[in-house]
């Protein structure tokens, strides 16, 4: 019957099962789900929030979940993709999430304004960013950026930094995250991975060139990263992910990386095994996973200077608000 | 006189008071940290530490805005005039300014800026696209709501179809174009900060409000974006004080929606 025509305690009933359906529902956060194993203790569910789709750039971590090494490790781990996200730092000072993707830059940046997080791996020594131009357009280095439209994110760190030490302005358009623009206009010019957006263009018939970000001296690691606190009162267990992400990596940087990828394109129709194939071969031509042998780089190493010389350049740019302790942010250390 | 000021401002302020404790209460009570919701004297901190940036881009907006509402007021205008003169034209050419107005302006933009590039222009007509169909809804109705007493008076005296429509059906279309003005001028700020999102250009010290918005948050300078949007809904207020400023002038000596106040 219609609500108007029911007695009052009906009415009172029915009002109160919406609000608590309405309440139920708006606060089930999709908690990932906890797996009993039947043989041995019960997987820790973690969850580990990327800042994309699923693409190879994060095969190490598909890598690992595929071949049991999290689950050795004791954890039942959902890889969360999350395009456009700008408060993942958030989600995992609050805990709602365990671990997430980003870059040292972006973290000491969180860390100086009080949100408590601690970096414990660097899955990439070196942030793939870059530019991309067309070889038409005779550009080389980033000091001829001068002047010129790039769709770049604005504010970020590496943008501030370039347009400080190279002395030069840029006019900067909005990412739109697709590459039509850049497509059409041969005097285009827009950030992107190493390791992604060349080959498409390629493939669209344009002869692209890539200058990293990184020629500027602005060179952030790529990393994982989890709550301060919990990193502090849980050692062991950040350590055991770490290994087990480090094994993840290790094995896809070493072989085909067939697993990784397969999960990958199950997830993201848009990645081929061509198109990732590329990819893994763009880590291993830009040194991005394990970095420069010769500089001492290694998989998984945090270097202290490098970590400081980035405290020093983002000081410099004020882009900090107080100082960081170096050591509560890098819990696990600096590997030598 | 003040008499009214006194009460129409008491109650606000009772309300604001309560809000400025709840915010003050909540940060307090639930121990929020400050880059989930920053307090209101940290945000007006950094609102002062930031002032050159976002005065800045509040101008770089405010022109944005001025020169979409302009462009709306004088297209739909047209538009309506257009629609309004003759009866097929508006059975015709209506659905498609429905469909127009139907399609989600975030799913129009990248197609505007394919077209008209980055920049002003692209923002004006992002603006344009939000703005210009209250204009033309409430205008048409205007000028086909004419008294027909007062339109058979016209042919009486002779009066062409031009006369007609410069002395009788546009200013008794007024009191509805006021409306449809009013509703444009509180969507032209949004139109211009969307804009601002995507058709935006400049160096951070040419950057329209929209743009100041994501560099903060790229920054994680939380009490800086909650000043940037109070700063945002500044312009707004702004911006439809003047419209209902200019509405009463045009109005106030002989509308009845007026007249009835006093």
């Amino acid at each position: 019957m219609p609500i108007w025509e029911m007695n009052k305690l009906s009415r009172i009933k029915l009002v109160s099962l919406l609000i608590a359906a309405l309440f139920i529902s708006a606060c089930s956060e999709s908690e990932p789900p906890v797996e009993i194993e039947s043989d041995g203790p019960p997987l820790i569910p973690v969850i580990l929030q990327t800042d994309w789709y699923a693409q190879p750039e994060h095969a190490g971590f598909y890598q690992a979940q595929e071949l049991g090494f999290y689950e050795e490790a004791g954890f039942d781990v959902t890889i969360r993709p999350g395009a456009n996200m700008t408060n993942v730092p958030q989600m995992v000072a609050t805990k709602r999430v365990q671990f997430a993707v980003g870059t040292s830059d972006n973290l000491l940046m969180a860390v100086s304004r009080g949100i408590p997080l601690a970096a414990v791996f660097p899955y990439f020594q070196h942030d793939p960013q870059c530019v991309m131009v067309h070889k038409e357009s005779g550009i080389t280095d980033l000091k001829q950026l001068d002047g010129k439209t790039v769709m770049i994110g604005p504010g970020t760190g590496y943008v501030q930094y370039m347009q400080k030490t190279l002395g030069i302005r840029l006019q900067i358009v909005p990412l739109d995250y697709s590459l039509t623009r850049f497509l059409a206009n041969k005097a285009f010019i827009q950030q992107c991975f190493l390791t992604n957006e060349p080959f498409y263009a390629q493939k669209n018939g344009v002869n692209a060139h890539t200058i990293p970000l990184s020629t500027s001296g602005f060179d952030p690691y790529r990393l994982i990263y989890t709550n301060g606190d919990y990193a502090k009162d849980n050692p062991e267990l950040v350590e055991k992910f770490v290994e087990a992400t480090r094994r993840g990596w290790e094995d896809y940087a070493n072989g085909d990386g067939a697993a990784a990828h397969a999960a990958i394109a199950a997830l993201n129709s848009q990645h081929t095994d061509e198109s990732m194939n590329w990819s893994k071969n763009a880590m291993t031509q830009h040194k991005l996973i394990a970095g420069d042998e010769e500089k001492g780089e290694f998989l998984g190493r945090f270097d202290r200077q490098r970590i400081e010389r980035m405290i020093s350049q983002l000081g410099e740019l004020d882009m900090l608000d107080g100082t960081i302790d170096v050591d509560k942010a890098f819990p696990l250390g600096f590997a030598d | 006189m003040f008499n009214s000021l006194k009460n129409s401002l008491f109650w606000p302020t009772i309300f604001g008071a309560i809000l400025i404790s709840l915010w003050y209460g909540s940060i307090a009570l639930f121990a929020i940290p400050e880059y989930q919701l920053p307090p209101l004297h940290r945000i007006a901190e950094a609102g002062f530490e930031e002032r050159n940036i976002l005065l800045s881009g509040a101008g770089q907006t405010l022109i944005a805005c001025l020169i979409g509402f302009f462009t709306s007021v004088f297209g739909g205008v047209v538009l309506s005039v257009l629609l309004a003169s003759n009866p097929w034209a508006y059975k015709g050419v209506y659905p498609y300014i429905l469909i127009l107005k139907m399609t989600p302006v975030i799913v129009l933009a990248p197609i505007v800026i394919l077209w008209a590039g980055q920049g002003l222009v692209s923002i004006t007509i992002i603006t344009f696209l939000i703005c210009f169909f209250p204009i033309v809804v409430n205008t048409t109705m205007g000028l086909r709501s004419t008294d027909p007493g007062l339109v058979d008076l016209f042919k009486v005296y002779n009066g062409n179809s031009w006369q007609e429509l410069l002395w009788l059906r546009l200013p008794a279309a007024l009191p509805f174009f006021m409306t449809g003005l009013r509703v444009a001028a509180a969507l032209t700020p949004i139109g211009a900060l969307y804009g601002d999102t995507v058709a935006g250009m400049g160096s951070s010290d040419e950057a329209g409000l929209g743009f100041v918005v994501m560099i903060f948050s790229a920054q994680f300078k939380v009490p800086a974006l909650f000043a940037a949007a109070f700063t945002a809904c500044s312009i707004g207020f702004m911006f439809v004080g003047l419209v209902n400023l200019f509405s009463w002038w045009v109005l106030h000596k002989w509308h009845d929606a007026y007249l009835g106040d006093e």
